[in-house]
Protein backbone atom coordinates (compact mmCIF):
# COMPACT_ATOMS: atom_id res chain seq x y z
CA UNK A 1 0.00 0.00 0.00
CA UNK A 2 2.82 2.38 0.83
CA UNK A 3 3.86 2.21 -2.77
CA UNK A 4 0.68 3.74 -4.10
CA UNK A 5 0.04 7.40 -4.61
CA UNK A 6 -3.21 9.28 -4.77
CA UNK A 7 -3.99 11.80 -7.44
CA UNK A 8 -6.74 14.29 -7.91
CA UNK A 9 -7.72 14.17 -11.56
CA UNK A 10 -9.32 16.83 -13.73
CA UNK A 11 -10.10 17.52 -17.33
CA UNK A 12 -8.87 20.17 -19.72
CA UNK A 13 -10.10 20.07 -23.29
CA UNK A 14 -11.13 16.40 -22.77
CA UNK A 15 -7.64 15.47 -21.66
CA UNK A 16 -7.20 13.86 -18.25
CA UNK A 17 -4.65 15.36 -15.90
CA UNK A 18 -3.78 14.74 -12.29
CA UNK A 19 -2.03 16.39 -9.39
CA UNK A 20 -0.80 14.77 -6.24
CA UNK A 21 -3.65 14.76 -3.79
CA UNK A 22 -1.36 15.86 -0.96
CA UNK A 23 -0.75 19.13 -2.73
CA UNK A 24 -4.42 19.85 -3.25
CA UNK A 25 -5.92 22.10 -0.62
CA UNK A 26 -9.44 21.96 -1.94
CA UNK A 27 -11.63 21.79 -5.02
CA UNK A 28 -14.37 24.39 -5.31
CA UNK A 29 -16.78 25.81 -7.80
CA UNK A 30 -15.95 28.91 -9.79
CA UNK A 31 -15.64 32.11 -7.77
CA UNK A 32 -15.77 35.66 -9.08
CA UNK A 33 -12.39 36.85 -10.25
CA UNK A 34 -10.86 40.31 -10.24
CA UNK A 35 -8.77 40.70 -13.37
CA UNK A 36 -5.21 41.89 -12.96
CA UNK A 37 -4.23 44.17 -15.86
CA UNK A 38 -0.57 43.92 -16.89
CA UNK A 39 -0.24 40.46 -15.38
CA UNK A 40 0.79 37.46 -17.48
CA UNK A 41 -2.07 36.23 -19.62
CA UNK A 42 -2.26 32.94 -17.73
CA UNK A 43 -3.33 34.85 -14.63
CA UNK A 44 -7.11 34.90 -14.81
CA UNK A 45 -7.44 37.04 -11.75
CA UNK A 46 -7.65 37.16 -7.99
CA UNK A 47 -10.34 35.55 -5.93
CA UNK A 48 -11.53 35.77 -2.39
CA UNK A 49 -11.17 32.34 -0.86
CA UNK A 50 -12.74 32.82 2.57
CA UNK A 51 -10.83 36.03 3.17
CA UNK A 52 -7.64 34.85 1.57
CA UNK A 53 -6.62 36.41 -1.74
CA UNK A 54 -5.71 33.62 -4.12
CA UNK A 55 -4.32 33.93 -7.63
CA UNK A 56 -6.18 31.91 -10.24
CA UNK A 57 -4.21 30.53 -13.15
CA UNK A 58 -5.94 29.45 -16.32
CA UNK A 59 -4.44 26.03 -16.85
CA UNK A 60 -5.68 25.85 -20.44
CA UNK A 61 -3.67 28.92 -21.30
CA UNK A 62 -0.73 27.75 -19.28
CA UNK A 63 -0.63 24.50 -21.22
CA UNK A 64 -1.38 26.35 -24.45
CA UNK A 65 -4.61 24.50 -25.09
CA UNK A 66 -7.57 26.03 -26.84
CA UNK A 67 -9.48 28.71 -24.97
CA UNK A 68 -12.43 27.54 -22.92
CA UNK A 69 -15.66 28.13 -24.81
CA UNK A 70 -17.65 31.13 -23.66
CA UNK A 71 -20.33 30.54 -21.11
CA UNK A 72 -18.74 27.51 -19.49
CA UNK A 73 -17.44 28.10 -16.01
CA UNK A 74 -14.24 26.43 -14.90
CA UNK A 75 -13.65 24.81 -11.51
CA UNK A 76 -10.95 25.73 -9.03
CA UNK A 77 -8.34 23.22 -7.97
CA UNK A 78 -6.57 25.05 -5.16
CA UNK A 79 -3.07 23.74 -4.60
CA UNK A 80 -0.60 24.57 -1.87
CA UNK A 81 2.67 26.00 -3.05
CA UNK A 82 5.67 27.37 -1.21
CA UNK A 83 4.25 30.80 -2.03
CA UNK A 84 0.79 30.23 -0.63
CA UNK A 85 -2.30 28.83 -2.27
CA UNK A 86 -2.77 29.06 -6.03
CA UNK A 87 -5.88 28.05 -7.89
CA UNK A 88 -5.76 26.19 -11.18
CA UNK A 89 -8.79 26.75 -13.35
CA UNK A 90 -9.83 23.45 -14.94
CA UNK A 91 -12.82 22.33 -16.99
CA UNK A 92 -14.07 19.58 -14.77
CA UNK A 93 -13.03 17.45 -11.83
CA UNK A 94 -12.43 13.71 -12.17
CA UNK A 95 -12.03 11.09 -9.47
CA UNK A 96 -9.32 10.63 -6.94
CA UNK A 97 -7.28 7.74 -8.29
CA UNK A 98 -4.82 5.59 -6.50
CA UNK A 99 -1.90 4.52 -8.60
CA UNK A 100 0.60 1.83 -7.68
CA UNK A 101 4.18 2.92 -7.86
CA UNK A 102 5.12 0.16 -10.28
CA UNK A 103 2.52 1.19 -12.83
CA UNK A 104 4.28 4.50 -13.35
CA UNK A 105 5.79 4.92 -16.77
CA UNK B 1 -4.33 64.10 -7.83
CA UNK B 2 -1.32 62.21 -6.60
CA UNK B 3 2.21 62.94 -5.66
CA UNK B 4 5.32 60.84 -6.10
CA UNK B 5 8.83 62.11 -5.55
CA UNK B 6 7.68 65.72 -5.40
CA UNK B 7 5.95 65.52 -8.72
CA UNK B 8 2.25 65.91 -8.97
CA UNK B 9 0.28 64.00 -11.49
CA UNK B 10 -3.30 63.08 -12.11
CA UNK B 11 -4.92 59.75 -12.73
CA UNK B 12 -7.72 59.69 -15.25
CA UNK B 13 -10.37 57.32 -13.98
CA UNK B 14 -13.87 56.44 -15.14
CA UNK B 15 -15.47 57.27 -11.86
CA UNK B 16 -14.87 57.54 -8.16
CA UNK B 17 -16.83 55.14 -6.01
CA UNK B 18 -16.00 55.86 -2.46
CA UNK B 19 -13.21 56.27 -0.01
CA UNK B 20 -12.66 53.44 2.35
CA UNK B 21 -10.21 52.27 4.91
CA UNK B 22 -8.79 48.96 3.90
CA UNK B 23 -6.23 46.40 4.85
CA UNK B 24 -3.73 45.96 2.06
CA UNK B 25 -2.65 42.39 1.57
CA UNK B 26 0.50 41.75 -0.40
CA UNK B 27 0.18 40.12 -3.80
CA UNK B 28 1.54 36.64 -4.22
CA UNK B 29 5.06 36.23 -5.53
CA UNK B 30 3.73 35.50 -9.01
CA UNK B 31 2.41 39.03 -9.28
CA UNK B 32 5.10 40.83 -7.30
CA UNK B 33 6.78 41.87 -10.52
CA UNK B 34 3.93 44.21 -11.31
CA UNK B 35 5.06 47.55 -9.96
CA UNK B 36 1.71 49.17 -10.59
CA UNK B 37 0.15 47.43 -7.61
CA UNK B 38 0.83 47.83 -3.94
CA UNK B 39 -1.37 44.86 -3.07
CA UNK B 40 -4.95 43.80 -2.97
CA UNK B 41 -7.77 43.93 -0.49
CA UNK B 42 -11.13 42.34 0.10
CA UNK B 43 -13.99 44.80 -0.01
CA UNK B 44 -17.11 44.74 2.10
CA UNK B 45 -19.02 42.85 -0.58
CA UNK B 46 -16.37 40.13 -0.74
CA UNK B 47 -14.86 41.23 -4.01
CA UNK B 48 -11.13 41.51 -4.43
CA UNK B 49 -9.83 44.98 -5.31
CA UNK B 50 -6.35 45.80 -6.50
CA UNK B 51 -4.49 48.63 -4.79
CA UNK B 52 -2.45 50.84 -7.06
CA UNK B 53 1.08 51.80 -6.18
CA UNK B 54 1.51 55.51 -6.83
CA UNK B 55 5.26 55.43 -7.20
CA UNK B 56 5.15 52.37 -9.41
CA UNK B 57 2.55 53.96 -11.65
CA UNK B 58 4.54 57.16 -11.89
CA UNK B 59 7.61 55.18 -12.84
CA UNK B 60 5.88 53.14 -15.48
CA UNK B 61 4.48 56.32 -16.99
CA UNK B 62 8.00 57.81 -16.87
CA UNK B 63 6.78 60.68 -14.74
CA UNK B 64 9.48 60.02 -12.22
CA UNK B 65 12.77 58.36 -13.01
CA UNK B 66 13.16 54.68 -12.36
CA UNK B 67 14.39 54.65 -8.83
CA UNK B 68 17.34 52.48 -7.96
CA UNK B 69 16.30 49.29 -6.25
CA UNK B 70 17.52 50.16 -2.81
CA UNK B 71 16.14 53.66 -2.90
CA UNK B 72 12.60 52.67 -3.74
CA UNK B 73 11.58 51.78 -0.24
CA UNK B 74 13.53 54.75 1.10
CA UNK B 75 11.68 57.12 -1.11
CA UNK B 76 8.39 55.45 -0.40
CA UNK B 77 8.84 55.98 3.30
CA UNK B 78 9.96 59.52 2.63
CA UNK B 79 6.75 60.17 0.79
CA UNK B 80 4.80 58.64 3.61
CA UNK B 81 6.53 60.95 6.03
CA UNK B 82 5.75 63.94 3.91
CA UNK B 83 2.14 63.01 3.72
CA UNK B 84 1.96 62.40 7.43
CA UNK B 85 2.66 66.07 7.98
CA UNK B 86 -0.20 66.88 5.74
CA UNK B 87 -3.79 66.02 6.37
CA UNK B 88 -6.29 64.72 3.93
CA UNK B 89 -9.52 66.63 3.80
CA UNK B 90 -12.81 66.00 2.18
CA UNK B 91 -14.06 69.23 0.65
CA UNK B 92 -17.71 69.92 0.19
CA UNK B 93 -19.86 72.85 -0.71
CA UNK B 94 -21.23 74.93 2.10
CA UNK B 95 -23.73 77.71 1.99
CA UNK B 96 -23.54 79.88 -1.06
CA UNK B 97 -20.19 79.42 -2.66
CA UNK B 98 -18.32 78.70 0.56
CA UNK B 99 -16.23 75.65 1.05
CA UNK B 100 -16.22 73.36 4.02
CA UNK B 101 -13.99 70.50 4.94
CA UNK B 102 -13.63 67.58 7.29
CA UNK B 103 -10.53 65.54 7.96
CA UNK B 104 -10.96 62.43 5.84
CA UNK B 105 -9.94 60.13 8.66
CA UNK B 106 -12.90 61.27 10.72
CA UNK B 107 -15.26 59.81 8.14
CA UNK B 108 -16.38 56.23 8.04
CA UNK B 109 -17.81 56.22 4.53
CA UNK B 110 -19.32 58.36 1.84
CA UNK B 111 -22.79 57.37 0.80
CA UNK B 112 -25.37 58.51 -1.64
CA UNK B 113 -28.94 57.79 -0.66
CA UNK B 114 -31.86 58.05 -3.03
CA UNK B 115 -34.24 60.67 -1.69
CA UNK B 116 -36.93 58.00 -1.46
CA UNK B 117 -34.88 56.19 1.17
CA UNK B 118 -34.97 59.12 3.57
CA UNK B 119 -37.59 58.82 6.23
CA UNK B 120 -38.88 60.91 9.04
CA UNK B 121 -38.62 59.68 12.59
CA UNK B 122 -40.12 62.10 15.08
CA UNK B 123 -38.44 65.38 14.38
CA UNK B 124 -35.39 63.77 12.85
CA UNK B 125 -34.58 62.72 9.33
CA UNK B 126 -33.20 59.20 9.22
CA UNK B 127 -32.12 56.62 6.69
CA UNK B 128 -31.85 52.89 7.01
CA UNK B 129 -28.24 52.00 6.67
CA UNK B 130 -26.62 48.60 7.07
CA UNK B 131 -29.28 47.32 9.40
CA UNK B 132 -29.20 50.46 11.52
CA UNK B 133 -31.14 53.69 11.64
CA UNK B 134 -28.81 56.48 10.72
CA UNK B 135 -29.81 59.91 12.01
CA UNK B 136 -29.18 62.52 9.36
CA UNK B 137 -27.86 65.94 10.24
CA UNK B 138 -27.95 68.58 7.57
CA UNK B 139 -24.84 70.63 7.76
CA UNK B 140 -26.28 73.75 6.27
CA UNK B 141 -29.29 73.80 8.51
CA UNK B 142 -27.37 72.85 11.63
CA UNK B 143 -25.03 75.77 11.01
CA UNK B 144 -27.70 78.16 9.96
CA UNK B 145 -29.74 77.56 13.06
CA UNK B 146 -26.87 78.37 15.30
CA UNK B 147 -25.91 81.29 13.19
CA UNK B 148 -29.29 82.88 13.28
CA UNK B 149 -30.29 81.43 16.62
CA UNK B 150 -33.25 79.81 15.01
CA UNK B 151 -34.46 77.19 17.40
CA UNK B 152 -37.54 76.07 15.64
CA UNK B 153 -38.70 72.59 16.41
CA UNK B 154 -40.07 72.39 12.92
CA UNK B 155 -38.33 69.86 10.77
CA UNK B 156 -36.96 71.34 7.61
CA UNK B 157 -38.06 69.63 4.42
CA UNK B 158 -35.52 67.96 2.27
CA UNK B 159 -34.72 69.58 -1.05
CA UNK B 160 -36.31 67.94 -4.04
CA UNK B 161 -33.28 66.19 -5.40
CA UNK B 162 -33.08 62.60 -6.50
CA UNK B 163 -30.19 61.67 -4.26
CA UNK B 164 -28.51 63.10 -1.21
CA UNK B 165 -24.84 62.97 -0.42
CA UNK B 166 -24.17 61.73 3.08
CA UNK B 167 -20.92 61.63 4.99
CA UNK B 168 -21.19 58.82 7.50
CA UNK B 169 -19.19 59.33 10.65
CA UNK B 170 -19.07 57.84 14.06
CA UNK B 171 -19.07 59.99 17.15
CA UNK B 172 -18.95 58.48 20.62
CA UNK B 173 -19.89 55.08 19.31
CA UNK B 174 -22.89 56.23 17.31
CA UNK B 175 -23.13 56.68 13.59
CA UNK B 176 -24.43 59.87 12.05
CA UNK B 177 -24.98 60.96 8.53
CA UNK B 178 -23.98 64.48 7.65
CA UNK B 179 -25.98 65.60 4.66
CA UNK B 180 -24.07 67.93 2.39
CA UNK B 181 -25.06 69.62 -0.83
CA UNK B 182 -22.13 68.54 -2.89
CA UNK B 183 -18.87 66.75 -2.33
CA UNK B 184 -16.16 68.65 -4.16
CA UNK B 185 -12.90 66.83 -3.78
CA UNK B 186 -10.48 65.01 -1.54
CA UNK B 187 -7.29 66.95 -1.08
CA UNK B 188 -4.12 66.69 0.89
CA UNK B 189 -2.96 69.89 2.46
CA UNK B 190 -1.08 71.08 5.47
CA UNK B 191 -3.86 73.62 6.08
CA UNK B 192 -1.57 75.84 8.07
CA UNK B 193 -3.17 79.23 7.65
CA UNK B 194 -5.86 79.43 10.26
CA UNK B 195 -8.21 82.08 11.40
CA UNK B 196 -10.87 82.29 14.04
CA UNK B 197 -14.13 80.53 13.48
CA UNK B 198 -16.86 82.66 12.02
CA UNK B 199 -19.65 80.79 13.70
CA UNK B 200 -20.30 77.94 16.09
CA UNK B 201 -20.03 74.53 14.53
CA UNK B 202 -16.91 75.59 12.71
CA UNK B 203 -13.54 74.89 14.27
CA UNK B 204 -11.64 77.48 12.28
CA UNK B 205 -11.07 78.63 8.76
CA UNK B 206 -8.10 77.26 6.91
CA UNK B 207 -6.69 77.66 3.46
CA UNK B 208 -6.97 74.44 1.49
CA UNK B 209 -6.03 74.44 -2.14
CA UNK B 210 -5.80 78.23 -2.10
CA UNK B 211 -9.39 78.58 -1.04
CA UNK B 212 -10.59 79.63 2.36
CA UNK B 213 -12.32 76.62 3.81
CA UNK B 214 -14.27 76.23 7.00
CA UNK B 215 -13.25 73.20 8.99
CA UNK B 216 -16.32 71.71 10.61
CA UNK B 217 -16.55 70.97 14.29
CA UNK B 218 -18.60 67.80 14.06
CA UNK B 219 -19.09 67.22 17.79
CA UNK B 220 -20.54 70.73 18.09
CA UNK B 221 -22.86 70.17 15.15
CA UNK B 222 -24.02 66.88 16.56
CA UNK B 223 -24.55 68.43 19.97
CA UNK B 224 -26.54 71.19 18.39
CA UNK B 225 -28.77 68.80 16.54
CA UNK B 226 -29.21 66.72 19.67
CA UNK B 227 -30.20 69.58 21.93
CA UNK B 228 -32.71 70.44 19.30
CA UNK B 229 -34.01 66.88 19.33
CA UNK B 230 -33.45 65.45 22.77
CA UNK B 231 -35.22 62.26 21.75
CA UNK B 232 -33.31 61.97 18.55
CA UNK B 233 -31.62 58.75 19.60
CA UNK B 234 -32.35 56.08 17.02
CA UNK B 235 -35.11 53.81 18.18
CA UNK B 236 -35.01 50.05 17.82
CA UNK B 237 -31.23 49.89 17.51
CA UNK B 238 -30.49 47.73 20.48
CA UNK B 239 -27.34 45.74 20.99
Amino acid sequence: MSNSRQFCTFFLDNLLFGVELQKVQEVIRYLDLTAVPLAHSVVSGLMNLRGQIVTAVDLRRRLELEERSQGTLPMNVVVRTSDGAVSMLVDDIGDVVEVEEETFD
Amino acid sequence: MLQAEDKQFGLVVDGINDTEEIVVKPLSKHLKGLKAYAGATIMGDGKVALILDVLGLAQSASIVSQARDHSVSEKASEIQQQSSEKHTFLLFAGQGDSRMALPLDSLARLEEFPASQIEKSGSQWVAQYRGQILPLVRVNIALEERREKLRQMKIQPFPDSDTVQVLVLTHEGRSFGLVVDKIIDIVEDSAEVKSEATCAGVLHSVVIGERVTELLDTPAILRASETRNPQAAPAGGGD
